[in-house]
């Protein structure tokens, strides 16, 4: 298996940083930082928590083109496959399959 | 759906949606510098050049509001990562984003502009661009005015050392508002008034440890402090070191105006269009804004400053 434990959610995680910027109970896995008052040095704040936590180090454009919960984890695990040159398959298995069936459904956006 | 089958899935819905990888030429170190705050849309985008901080999601909320169909982008610099140093000189920033602007949109004309520090490199684009033959549709300058009235305006070097101190001040106000801090204006800037070595440096030292004690920098680790610290000094110095070309720009120039009426300079008084009137061949467009200089992208006033740059756009579509 993996060395990051499945049980863990990259997604609740995020949502958790994002609220702790903000200084709010909790955050939407969809709502955008910026448009919740974050701003640069909030965004700052947690592109620091994600490297202490998944280590990898996102840019600030990476946050302010993903704003969301769910966007800023397909582009953790985008730059995390390109950062130790493995497939992109190998980053999803680290995925909860909850994490892993939203992330889906955003990508396939509302059903009709 | 079975684990398995929603990571097959998710897997080939991601891999369509991957870019190809760039083709690995000469790096630029502007290649990292626009950042799409709005990719949507179908009409011609719309360029938004950084304050003196360097970052540019104090745009979004702004870029998200003017209009669905038009791409909002935006410049930061480089070193605003912290991964190289910044650069000093603003017709290198200024030829940096054109670069850039064309990889997106190879021709002209173009509709552009920048906030504070950023209206005066958008100008030095525009000279730029129209040097090189290229419209210029719309030049944006959000309340920037052209750094030379404050050594041609008959203001004394006292005036203008209060001006610049009261701007500090009334920054570091504003990031502190924002985060819901009391800040003590008149304090800091008597603060700013008694450092006697009045360079660029101390300034920004002193900037800094306001923005400390404000608590605005309270989550920060020293890295990312030092990088903010840096780029925004490097802004500072490359405004400091401009020079304008001496011929006047063949554009018109738009500037949205605020009311700094606090401010001791009086500029609109003084120079209605802040200086930019002997700088272009054409009329200078002003617009009044309802707003302080450090409100124009935030909270109430930016569905205002969002509505005035979308009729600004609509009305340079028309032929």
């Amino acid at each position: 298996m993996n060395d990051i434990p499945q049980t863990t959610s990259l997604l609740d995680t995020l949502a958790g940083f994002f609220a702790q910027a903000l200084g709010r109970p909790s955050f939407a896995l969809s709502d955008s930082f910026f448009a919740a008052g974050g701003d640069s040095l909030g965004a700052a704040d947690v592109l620091m928590r994600i490297d202490e936590t998944f280590h990898v180090e996102l840019k600030f454009r990476d946050i302010l083109e993903a704003p969301t919960p769910l966007r800023l984890a397909l582009t953790i695990l985008r730059v995390r496959a390109k950062a130790a040159s493995h497939d992109l398959a190998a980053e999803l298995s680290t995925l909860s399959s909850e994490d892993a069936s939203r992330l889906l459904a955003h990508l396939q956006g509302p059903t009709p | 759906m079975a684990p398995d089958a929603t990571k097959d899935l998710l897997l080939a819905l991601l891999r369509q949606q991957e870019t190809p990888a760039e083709a690995k030429g000469d790096a630029d170190p502007f290649d990292g510098s626009l950042v799409r705050l709005q990719p949507a849309g179908k009409k011609r985008p719309f360029f938004c050049v950084h304050p003196a901080s360097g970052t540019v999601g104090v745009f979004l909320e702004v870029a998200q509001m003017i209009d669905p169909e038009r791409p909002f982008f935006a410049f930061q610099p480089p070193g605003v990562d912290g991964e190289c140093d910044p650069f000093f000189d603003l017709r290198v920033l200024a030829s940096g984003y054109v670069r850039q602007m064309r990889k997106v949109q190879p021709k002209g004309p173009y509709t552009f502009g920048g906030w504070s520090v950023g209206g005066l490199i958008a100008f030095q684009m525009a000279h730029e661009l129209r040097a090189s033959g290229e419209e210029v549709d719309l030049l944006v300058l959000c309340d920037t005015a052209n750094s030379e009235v404050f050594t041609a305006l008959p203001y004394t070097r006292q005036e203008i050392a209060k001006f610049v101190h009261q701007q500090m001040a009334l920054m570091v106000a504003h990031l502190a508002q924002q985060r819901g801090m009391v800040f003590d204006v008149t304090g800091a800037l008597d603060r700013i008034e008694a450092v006697k070595q009045r360079s660029l440096r101390s300034r920004a030292e002193l900037i800094f440890e306001l923005l400390q004690e404000a608590g605005v920098f309270r989550s920060l680790d020293k890295r990312l402090f030092d990088v903010f610290r840096k780029v925004f000094r490097a802004n500072l110095v490359a405004v400091a070191r401009y020079d304008a070309p001496a011929e006047p720009l063949d554009a018109t120039i738009t500037l949205l105006r605020c009311e700094n009426e606090e401010f001791v300079l009086k500029l609109a008084e003084v120079t209605p269009s802040y200086g930019w009137a002997p700088k272009t061949t054409r009329p200078v467009d002003v617009i009044d804004m309802p707003s302080h200089h450090y409100a124009l992208f935030h909270g109430d006033v930016a569905p205002i400053t969002a509505r005035t740059l979308r009729s600004l756009l609509d009305a340079a579509d028309r032929p």
